[in-house]
């Protein structure tokens, strides 16, 4: 132990004594600052000025006048736990039209929705229920049932618009690909089964409920992605396969968050950049030592091998994650009044403080990532030796196919964001992203974990290789 | 061979406040041996870079027949210099290291297979710089120096790393370039190295020329016309010495040094008291005793020298 | 005569190390070798071969970049400037060599690499290509980026450093474009103004692409400025 203790004072006095530990610090703090802040300064929300809705579904219908009842047996296949099947009535077949619907979800039940405004829901046990859907005037009530004959009521809500079309919808909501900062969205095919439809009969039209592009960026309101074509297949007159992506609802109801709601996160995502900084240091304090051989000097004043690289790594970890905590309390601090004044505040963006568990994580975190990458670059260091060779494969791994990746497609930006050690920015979430995209998003520890498996194989590699090879 | 001599006027460096080199001038002629001699720290190694237009002098001039470093179109046809022997890729083949630097002057790929024979490296001209030893750098580097057969070698610490063998071929190399008319500076933090080989020494002290004289005027400047007497009887000797107006220093268990009688009265002195010695004669002083009582307080490092 | 010596003997420094033999191997092949890869895992490959290209040239510009440190970085460790300057006491020349032979020797393996990936393009990906290749603009774009490189290595004399450096000024500007979301117009000015990003639009099929390389050039001349004043200034 004592022998540890000395490696570790002494590696601290050689990493403190070099000049290029504070270079590396400085590039560390500067380019996170720098992401941080143009996060922070250059992207603007209007959300809490403007109501953010989605409407976009495959809807079979017909026409309807006065009062009327719509019920159909629904079984839905599982194509995410917010994907939507059930009975609608609306204002007709243009995206954003005033509407009223009742729906079946695999993961949150029977819910009954309004112009995106309103959301009553009821738990339900998995698998087929039955639907109702009775209007009077503007008023409509959503009953559900297990077997069409015992009717729950789920429901009154009350919709702005003349009800005019009345029929059966599914959606199913686009899947979020994440890495960083940048969400892209792919649609995804939901499809379900609506038997013993009432009424039935001829009279049944196929329409795309399709939103008009958004001018808005990726990564700004409620996610979207352009549909695939839906259809409707009859079986007889009164039993219908329907297929359809895309949602319904508003920021905040049937599972729609908003993409950047996660503000600690936006402001900590300079990390990302900084990681350069990280991975200096890392490397630069063993590829150093065997440049100038005073590796040699090191083992022979330490004959093991393995105390010197534990007592380097301890050093590294510390001093990174001690600087990086610093650095992620003062991203916070800093970012939280910037992204304030560009309209990210309540009652859409929450502001929680720095001391609530989850922001406490995210900064913990963000210092946390920083310090394994430091550590993980120290183990490709030794394996590698060479300080312009380690460079190279950390940077290339690290920076340059992350960032080409997510500029590329959505399938390798996700590869990146699950199985790479980047994986690990996923600590810095303080919004569940997982009703978007629970199939693809890494969860917190999830992602984490990814990250310290790379850092513990690259530590076990580098121990190995170091006992096995003359200095 | 042409003869050219190595001039530096008033050579200053400094770096932040420490003066590396201050107000340094010397001639170094051809024909001979001239050693360039101090501790470590002394600025041997910062004239000679400044001789090689390397580093820039802050003030003053370095000349190497007549002309600065810089205006050589070919220097190393003329000039040829021992700096660094770690100034060798590791990954370079022996022979490609000198190849290249041949190829800089003109100088015809044949040359570098005779110089890697003149150094005995024949055998490593394939081998990688990384896996030699100290030596055989060293050995590579001299290689290098003599790729374009110049009439001035400028060579740092050559000895170094040498084994006993090396250092005898490094000094019969070196008296033979000499011999030709070639003008040779050597620079050695260690004057022994030097006693065998130098004809001719510049002894350097915290930037500033100590001493620049023959090696033979330098001895006998200290060594004057001392005696040195060998006895069994000490006490005796110098009672008797003394007696005849002698001033005797003494120098060991069984030496003194006598001054102010030649050796054939000291011998007669002690014969005539019934003294016992062994032997009477001139005294020599080693050139490690005259530097280090010339540059004690000059050394800038005393704990490393 | 001075200068083709210089040329002849920094090219010798060049191919005698067995570590710039396999980045030039890597410069040749990886363009080809990254189509390969990409168009294998792909389920719908795109068929425009500029995009093709554009992938290959991220990894063939790692391999531009660590030839360049490479061998303006061993120059300060070991310290071969004090041979090489005493063999050439004129640091322009030796600059100047230095450039040369690392300019044509990154313009052909790549102009080679590229040309062989067109040449594939087609087998690989099953079908004919689209888009019209910019060959030339390719290798042009890469030996700029080893300039830059060269000239960054220069002046802070540490391959390592210079890599680093070198790698933040090429991809820093991209990841903020990527990750920060902002205004067309402003991530169309960065994307105009910063080294790669306004040398790859070069390789693109859109007209006027020269002027993305002029920009990408101009960062090379300032780095090499910058190197020269560098290396001429500081001692040896």
């Amino acid at each position: 132990m004592t022998a540890f203790y000395r490696a570790v004072v002494a590696e601290w006095t050689k990493l403190r004594t070099v000049r290029s530990t504070g270079l590396a610090l400085l590039a560390m703090i500067g380019l996170t600052m720098l992401l941080s802040l143009l996060a922070a300064t250059l992207s603007t929300s209007t959300a809490n000025d403007a109501r953010l809705s989605v409407d976009q579904f495959h809807f079979v219908h017909r026409p309807v006048t006065g009062d009327a009842t719509v019920t159909a047996r629904v079984s839905q296949s599982d194509t995410g736990e917010w994907a939507k099947a059930g009975l609608m009535v609306k204002e007709g077949t243009a995206s954003g039209s005033s509407y009223a619907a009742i729906m079946l979800t695999p993961g949150h039940g029977v819910r009954l929705q309004a112009d995106a405004r309103t959301e009553v829901s009821r738990p339900s046990a998995a698998g087929p229920r039955w639907l109702r859907l009775r209007w009077t005037g503007q008023s409509v009530t959503g009953y559900e049932s297990p077997d069409g004959v015992t009717w729950n009521t789920v429901g009154t809500v009350a919709v702005a618009g003349r009800l005019s079309e009345a029929g059966l919808f599914v959606a199913s909501p686009p899947r979020l690909h994440l890495l960083g900062e940048i969400p892209r969205y792919e649609a995804v095919p939901g499809s379900a089964t609506f038997q013993d439809v009432a009424p039935d009969g001829p009279g049944w039209r196929d329409t795309p409920v399709v939103e008009p592009p958004s001018g808005a960026a990726v990564g700004e309101g409620v996610p979207s992605a352009p549909p695939l074509a839906g259809g409707s297949r009859w079986s007889g007159t009164a039993m219908v396969t329907v297929t359809g992506s895309g949602d319904i609802g508003g920021a905040g109801m049937g599972g729609i968050n908003l993409t950047d709601l996660d503000r600690v996160r936006a402001g900590l995502s300079g990390v990302q950049f900084g990681l350069i900084g990280a991975i200096a240091l890392g490397a630069l304090a063993v590829t150093a030592e065997f440049r100038t051989g005073t590796i040699r000097t090191t083992f022979a004043a330490r004959p093991g091998r393995g105390t010197v690289l534990a007592a380097k790594s301890l050093v590294v970890a510390v001093v990174v994650f001690v600087s990086g905590l610093a650095l992620a309390v003062a991203a916070f601090l800093i970012t939280r009044p910037l992204q304030h004044a560009n309209g990210y505040h309540a009652p859409i963006y929450p502001s929680p403080a720095l001391t609530s568990p989850p922001v406490l994580r995210a900064v913990a975190g963000a210092a946390l990532f920083l310090s394994l990458i430091a550590v993980f670059s120290l183990a490709v260091g030794t394996i590698v030796r060479r300080t312009a060779g380690a460079v190279v494969i950390l940077l290339t791994g690290l920076v340059i196919v992350p960032v080409v990746a997510a500029g590329t497609s959505g399938s390798a930006a996700e590869v990146v964001g699950r199985f790479t050690p980047l994986a690990g920015l996923s600590i810095l979430q303080t919004v569940e992203l997982t009703p978007l995209s629970n199939a693809v998003v890494t969860g917190v520890w999830a992602g984490f974990a990814v990250l310290c498996g790379y850092t513990a194989a690259a530590l076990g590699a580098a121990f190995w290789i170091l006992n096995r090879r003359d200095a | 061979m042409p003869s050219l001599t190595i001039e530096a006027r008033e050579l200053v460096k400094t770096y932040g406040r420490t003066v590396a080199v201050d107000h340094l001038s010397f001639t170094v002629r051809p024909g001979l041996v001239t050693g360039f001699v101090g501790p470590n720290g002394a600025g041997k190694s910062t004239t000679l870079r400044m001789l090689l237009a390397l580093d820039r002098p802050d003030s003053g001039t370095a000349l190497i027949g007549g002309r600065p470093y810089r205006d050589y179109r070919e220097p190393a046809r003329t000039v040829g210099a021992l700096l660094d022997p770690e100034a060798v890729h590791p990954g370079r083949r022996a022979a490609d290291h000198l190849l290249w630097m041949a190829q800089y002057n003109g100088i015809p790929r044949r040359r570098v297979g005779e110089v890697l024979a003149i150094t005995g490296l024949e055998s490593a001209a394939r081998k990688r710089a990384g896996g030699f030893s100290l030596g055989m750098r060293q050995r590579l580097g001299i290689a290098a120096a003599l790729l374009g057969d110049p009439a001035v070698l400028i060579l740092d610490e050559p000895v170094n790393g040498l084994d006993p063998e090396g250092i005898r071929w490094i000094r019969g190399l070196l008296r033979s370039m000499a011999a030709e008319g070639r003008t040779v500076l050597i620079s050695s933090h260690l004057m022994g190295e030097l006693q065998d080989t130098a004809d001719h020494l510049i002894v350097l002290g915290r930037g500033r020329v100590l001493a620049d004289t023959s090696v033979r005027e330098l001895l006998d400047l200290t060594s004057g016309s001392r005696i040195e007497v060998s006895t069994s009887d000490r006490g005796g000797a110098l009672e008797a010495l003394t007696g005849a107006g002698a001033t005797v220093a003494v120098t060991g268990a069984e030496t003194l040094t006598v001054d102010g009688l030649d050796t054939a009265r000291v011998a007669a002195v002690l014969s005539a008291a019934g003294v016992p010695f062994t032997g009477v004669g001139p005294h020599r002083a080693s050139l490690e005793d005259v530097y280090m009582a010339m540059t004690r307080e000059h050394v800038t490092f005393s704990a490393l020298t | 005569m001075t200068l083709a010596r210089a040329v002849l003997a920094e090219w010798t420094k060049m191919r005698t190390l067995p570590s710039n033999v396999a980045a030039m191997a890597a410069l040749t092949v990886l363009m080809t070798a990254t189509a390969a890869v990409v168009t294998a895992v792909t389920d719908s490959p795109s068929r425009d071969i500029t995009v093709l290209l554009r992938t290959g040239v991220h990894a063939t510009q790692i391999a531009a970049v660590a030839l360049a440190a490479a061998m303006l970085g061993a120059e300060f460790h070991p310290r071969l400037i004090r041979v090489t300057l005493a063999m050439q006491p004129r640091r322009r020349v030796v600059l100047a060599a230095k450039t040369l032979v690392l300019s044509a020797t990154v313009l052909v393996t790549t102009l080679a690499g590229t040309v062989v990936t067109v040449l594939v393009a087609p087998a690989l990906l099953g079908a004919e290509t689209l888009g019209d290749p910019a060959v030339v603009e390719t290798a042009l774009y890469l030996a700029l980026v080893a300039l830059l490189t060269a000239g960054v290595t220069a002046a802070v004399r540490h391959a390592g450093t210079a890599i680093g450096l070198a790698v933040t000024a090429l991809y820093g500007p991209y990841m903020i474009i990527v990750l920060v979301p902002m205004s067309p117009s402003l991530s169309d000015h960065i994307q105009d103004t910063a080294p790669m990003t306004a040398g790859l639009s070069a390789l693109g099929t859109a007209p006027g692409g020269w002027s993305g390389l002029a920009v990408l050039a101009a960062y090379a001349v300032a780095a090499l400025i910058a190197g020269a004043a560098v290396f001429k200034a500081r001692d040896a």
